[in-house]
């Protein structure tokens, strides 16, 4: 969204076009390649998700979500949960670190 | 009719508070085009911005026409769609995904008016910049003028109460700017819509402006008409920032009858005082325009007031005249000579100004 240029939006406001008029009208439809590449790229990759899982996961060294999905299996929500919690906290941490990252390193708006 | 009142932004960059502009005053009276003039980061941009209502100020008030937009010390703000703006932006902010067409008529999207009516007055719009036979191209397709001229249209179909232009030539090539400023202008005078130009460029800020206001690191500098502000600016700064001026240092000898005698390295320099305050004494530059200084021909001669004996040093050739360079003494001087004149590089040469071309300048602190 950064590689649209504020001023497209900007016109819209003064022209007197509402936010969400202009959302949807402007914001959107020069989001769609991206959007469209974006979803695209995902799909690609949730399509192969279990398989490449499932092939890694060997009896003595389980991937995380095959235990999930065993878990699950099983019905101990419990622990389900309890694993769920854990991975998020990783995940969270490791956003983290790339936003850090990202704000020395990646492209910065300018004003 | 537009009114700023001490408008005050600051911004934090670097974890630092930068004053972008500092407690400013200025009108557009109806139907007056304004220019914003100076270098890049005085406060120019942020200004305009904050009458377009997408910046929020810090300080101040700001009136359109007989309503208050932004009154920040009783909490006014109104958005920048509810003010009836047209602007045009630096880069034109077309909409790529659309039609010429459909990007003006777009900006009527929030009135209500159905969508017959929209194309009508969008078509009516374009013809005012001259554009309706391209109606139908897809924007992008279209050259940097044109463009511009859907930018303009866009600006004008909403009939706003006043007009905002945010360094709208800066990407033209210089001819194409050259016939977009007088284009501009025309449309302006032909709509009679009070407007805020921001340029950094002084040729098209004396072109289409009725009052130019110079503004450095979030000040105005000083305010006057295109004509005065060019022959009689009262700061070093608007001298150096309009074309090229020669500078000379100098201390004040005799201040009497609006003339100053003024000595300086060129020798004594009779001018005169755009700011009616310098008194003997004082410490002072001496700004004399290259197209005020003539040759003095034949040199030598009874010596008139202002003429600077010295050698030509440098010359080139500029097309409607030749830029040249005379060394005079301890000071060195800019002047425009005729395509005719004697170029050879060495010779003697007299220079000559007008006592009301040198003008008096107090000394920048």
């Amino acid at each position: 969204m950064m590689q649209i240029h504020s001023e497209l939006d900007e016109a819209a406001q003064v022209a007197g076009v509402s936010w969400a008029r202009n959302f949807f009208k402007v914001v959107l439809p020069l989001l769609r390649p991206g959007l469209l590449a974006a979803w695209f790229w995902v799909m690609v990759h949730a399509y192969r998700e279990l398989t490449v899982a499932l092939m890694l996961a060997r009896s003595q060294n389980r991937t995380a979500a095959v235990v999930i999905f065993d878990l699950w299996e099983e019905g101990s929500f419990l622990l389900l949960s309890a694993f769920g919690v854990i991975m998020f906290m990783v995940l969270m941490a490791l956003s983290a670190i790339a936003y850090v990252i990202g704000r020395r390193f990646g492209v910065q708006e300018q004003y | 009719m537009i009114r700023v009142e001490g408008l005050t932004k600051t911004f934090t960059a670097n974890r630092e508070l930068v004053t972008a502009v500092a407690a400013i005053d200025f009108e557009v009276g109806a139907g007056e085009m304004v220019t914003l003039l100076g270098p890049s980061g005085c406060g120019k941009t942020t200004t305009l911005r904050c009458v377009a209502g997408l910046e929020k100020p810090d300080g101040g008030r700001i009136s359109i026409g007989d309503r208050t937009v932004v009154d920040v010390a009783a909490g006014t703000f109104v958005p920048p769609h509810r003010r009836n703006l047209g602007m045009v932006f630096q880069s034109y902010a077309i909409w790529p995904h659309m039609t010429v067409l459909e990007n003006v008529a777009y900006a009527l999207e929030g009135q209500r008016i159905n969508k017959a009516d929209r194309h009508k007055l969008a078509m009516a719009a374009l013809e005012t910049v001259k554009l309706a036979h391209l109606a139908d191209r897809p924007a992008p397709r279209l050259s940097g003028g044109q463009q511009q001229r859907v930018a303009i249209a866009r600006a004008l179909v909403g009939r706003p109460q006043v007009l905002l232009f945010d360094e709208p030539l800066s990407n033209l090539d210089a001819r194409l700017r050259m016939e977009m400023r007088s284009e501009l202008r025309r449309i302006q005078k032909q709509t009679g819509l009070s407007s805020i130009y921001v340029t950094h460029d002084q040729a098209e800020a004396l072109a289409v402006s009725d009052w130019i206001v110079v503004m450095r690191d979030g000040h105005i500098i000083e305010r006057g008409r295109p004509l005065d502000i060019y022959r009689y600016p009262r700061h070093v700064f608007t001298a150096q920032f309009f074309g090229t001026t020669n500078l000379i240092a100098g201390t004040v000898e005799e201040a009497a009858a609006g003339q100053l005698k003024v000595t300086t390295p060129l020798g004594a320099v009779v001018g005169i005082d755009p700011t009616h305050s310098i008194a003997r004494g004082a410490k002072v530059r001496v700004s004399i325009r290259p197209e005020d200084l003539s040759p003095l021909e034949p040199p030598g001669g009874s010596v008139p007031v202002n003429a600077f004996e010295g050698l030509l040093t440098f010359a080139i050739f500029a097309g409607t005249a030749v830029e040249a360079e005379v060394s005079c003494q301890d000071a060195t001087l800019q002047c425009l000579l005729n395509r005719e004149a004697d170029l050879t590089p060495g010779r003697a040469i007299t220079l000559r100004a007008r006592a009301d071309a040198c003008l008096v300048l107090p000394e920048e602190s």
